[in-house]
């Protein structure tokens, strides 16, 4: 058996094992160039070996590659159905075509032009699964994951965009290095079915001449089973190397119905990537190739087949997450980090200035006087000082323009005046007699429709007219000349007479006497006048 | 092995890992700037101190011996009620009153129409003065030696004068009006209504 110990434990190479009946071919990591697998054969000899090999190897990812003779292809049709309904038909069918197997796999090509529109379903299984299974078994138990199961035809559809010849009907014929002569017909690009022929390496004229036989079988049964049609030509693709490319081409008759390509193998690798070109006529390392490079899904693995490339890739993932999780936060937390020390930087030079100017400030204030109040405050108590100044009143203005008036009229004589002072003053007094005056006067000009915002004085001025005979019309004119003379004083805002000696409004009844008695005819009046403000 | 329990391990160190490493540098973080900008308010406060300095030498330039001034007077501090008195006395005596009653009523809080957003409060002392006198003219000549030597801010609330007599004695021998006037004396104190204290 070969040492494997210098093989590489990478997490991201993978292993493809290509199942014969006779052989198992094990491809490792190609990266891209071509190599020689590592054969077991299928006895239990090989399987030790094989058992040994996965034991001593990295169990990297795995995926089976399937060219045996025992798979089956059924193309039939079902209702149009989807979901639940759908999968009971499948199972219907698959227990009707493939009972024994658990290798089975759908898949709907299409629906049928006419009638219901019925779905196309291509039903194919691995018949023996006895050929897989023990295989997939020592897989499992070295822990190996395995990605999935495919067979040679499915894989083979993968190149059918790289192939020439018409898309409506193409036969592939392909060769193998274990498997031998495969044959794999395609309508529309969707797989039909296909068919492997055991074909021992040899000479190349004998190879020539078995792959036209297994040709003109293929054709034969085909055109049995009416999957050729007539009016379309159908191409025929040589995948293989060069020298028997070669030989084919010079032993081929020319057929209308047929169209032959020739295509090396090892040109069509290098197209699809491959580095190296491919020295041999068999298509197995371009096969692999595609499998090692490319996102292939599973056709027959099992759920519980599959459990450890599961955990494999939900181990990845975790993985990936923790690493992500640790490097973002880490980030994040660098991020504070500076952040943080950008703060704590500025702290001590914010500290530092605050330090500074408290010494200045230090300095200066031993300039100012030691004072019980604040510098401000001796503003504001110097404003209130000002505006109770401002508010100052007396009664003296308003005496004056009295006497001035009474000098007018000698008649007019005064019992009493009441004066009071500032109409907006309001005076959380206890004394109820200051407080009624004092609200009183307020109410007073505001009557007089005089604006209660400024400052005002306010006087009642009690009086009698000085020997008075009984002449009311006389007395009348005088207390009104008098009102009006107070009146027409510059500083008086407002004059009310209170009351008249006589009434002799509407609104009040009036008796009196003919024969009159001398006496005082005695009123009152109201005199408003703006309180001038002390400045 | 390794994917059943290695990587759930590793998945859950590296949470622990990012979450006390997030955490904990947010915190740092965090906490920084808080001090950063508690640090920077002090500096502006400082700041703004000294700038003021200049402000509040001139406003204690401007304002203070004015200030003293209204403290001598009793406008702020303790009110002067005997020097009113005393001037009451003198003025009394120089214009030769017959009667001259005074009464000074408790201080109370004065509450003005437009109020004073500050940290003082004014409170008024009433003054209550009943006088005959010869004529009007002799009430300003009160209000005259008031103004001119009682300590103090006053306003005249009311008055009221009534003739004592019908015919008006020219011959200064009686008098003639009698006058009840009410005196409203002004100071400024503390807003607890503590007196300021200039001394």
């Amino acid at each position: 058996m070969i040492s494997l110990r210098t093989l590489k434990s990478e997490t991201g190479c993978r292993r493809v094992l290509f199942l014969s009946m006779d052989r198992l071919a094990v491809y490792h990591c190609p990266e891209q160039k071509s190599v020689w697998p590592f054969l077991f054969d299928t006895t239990e000899a090989g399987m030790r070996h094989f058992d040994r090999y996965l034991r001593e190897t990295p169990p990297v990812t795995t995926f089976l590659l399937v060219d045996v003779v025992q798979e089956e292809y059924r193309q039939d049709v079902i209702p149009h159905v989807s979901g639940p309904d759908q999968r009971a038909l499948i199972t219907r069918k698959r227990q009707q075509f493939f009972r024994d197997t658990p290798y089975f796999h759908t898949e709907i090509q299409g629906r049928e032009e006419k009638n219901r529109r019925d779905d196309i379903v291509l039903f194919t299984a691995l018949t023996n699964p006895i050929l897989v299974q023990p295989w997939v078994k020592l897989l499992m138990e070295n822990r190996v994951p395995l990605a999935g199961i495919c067979s040679l035809p499915q894989l083979t559809g993968l190149l059918l965009d790289h192939l020439p010849g018409n898309p409506q009907q193409k036969l592939v014929v392909s060769l193998q290095s274990i498997s031998g002569l495969r044959q794999t017909f395609f309508r529309n690009n969707k797989l039909q079915m296909s068919r492997l022929v055991d074909l021992p390496l040899c000479r190349t004229a004998y190879c020539i001449e078995r792959i036209n036989e297994e040709v003109k079988v293929m054709l034969r049964y085909l055109n049995s089973m009416h999957q050729l049609d007539d009016n379309k030509p159908l191409a025929i693709c040589y995948l293989t190397g060069a020298p028997v490319l070669h030989d084919l081409q010079i032993s081929m008759s020319d057929n209308p119905g047929f169209h032959h390509h020739f295509i090396d193998v090892g040109d069509l690798a290098v197209l699809l990537g491959l580095y190296d070109k491919i020295a041999t006529p068999f298509c197995d390392q371009l096969l692999v190739y595609l499998l090692l490079t490319r996102k292939l899904p599973n056709y027959y693995a099992s759920r519980e087949e599959l459990r450890d490339y599961r955990r494999r890739k939900a181990g990845l993932l975790m993985h990936s997450a923790a690493t992500g999780m640790i490097c973002t936060t880490l980030l994040w937390g660098a991020f504070n980090y500076i952040n943080g020390s950008a703060y704590s930087y500025r702290i001590s030079a914010a500290a530092q200035k605050e330090e500074y100017f408290e010494l200045l400030n230090r300095i200066a204030r031993k300039k100012l006087p030691a004072l019980q109040v604040a510098p401000l405050d001796l503003k504001v108590l110097s404003d209130i000082s000002h505006e109770l100044q401002q508010q100052r009143a007396g009664p003296l203005e308003m005496l004056q323009v009295i006497s001035k008036v009474m000098n007018r009229f000698p008649m007019v004589q005064l019992e009493q005046i009441s004066w009071s002072a500032n109409a907006t003053m309001v005076v959380n007094d206890t004394d109820t007699d200051t407080g009624a005056r004092q609200s009183g006067a307020t109410s007073a000009v505001t009557r007089s429709g005089i604006n209660s915002a400024q400052h005002y004085q306010e006087a009642t001025l009690y009086g009698s007219v000085h020997e008075f005979e009984g002449d009311y019309r006389k007395v009348l004119d005088m207390i009104g000349s008098f009102s009006e003379a107070l009146e027409n004083t510059e500083q008086v805002h407002d004059v009310t007479i209170l009351d008249l000696p006589l009434d002799v409004g509407p609104a009040t009844s009036l008796e009196g006497s003919s024969v009159t008695v001398p006496g005082d005819a005695r009123f009152s009046i109201r005199v408003v006048m703006e309180l001038h403000i002390e400045t | 092995m390794y994917a059943s329990c290695t990587a759930p391990l590793l998945y859950m160190l590296g949470l622990l890992i990012g979450v006390t490493c997030a955490w904990t540098s947010w915190r740092y973080k965090q906490m920084m700037y808080l001090q950063y900008h508690t640090t920077e308010k002090r500096f502006h406060a400082a700041a703004e101190r000294y700038l003021a300095v200049n402000e509040e030498e001139r406003l204690v330039r401007e304002y203070y011996p004015y200030v003293l001034e209204l403290h001598e007077q009793g406008v702020i501090g303790q009110e002067r009620r005997l020097d009113w008195i005393e001037t009451l006395q003198r003025a009394g005596k120089h214009l030769g009153l017959s009667v001259l009653n005074y009464r000074i009523g408790a201080q109370e809080e004065y509450m003005p129409a437009a109020q004073y957003q500050s940290n003082y409060r004014i409170y008024y002392s009433p003054m209550r003065l009943d006088l005959d006198l010869l004529h009007e003219g002799e009430l300003y000549e009160l209000f005259a030696e008031l103004d001119g030597h009682a300590p103090g801010i006053y306003t005249v609330s009311s008055c009221r004068l009534s003739r004592l007599r019908r015919e008006i004695n020219l011959a200064a021998i009686q008098d003639n009006i009698r006058t009840e006037c009410e005196l409203l004396w002004f100071s400024i104190k503390k807003q607890d209504g503590g007196t300021i204290d200039l001394t």
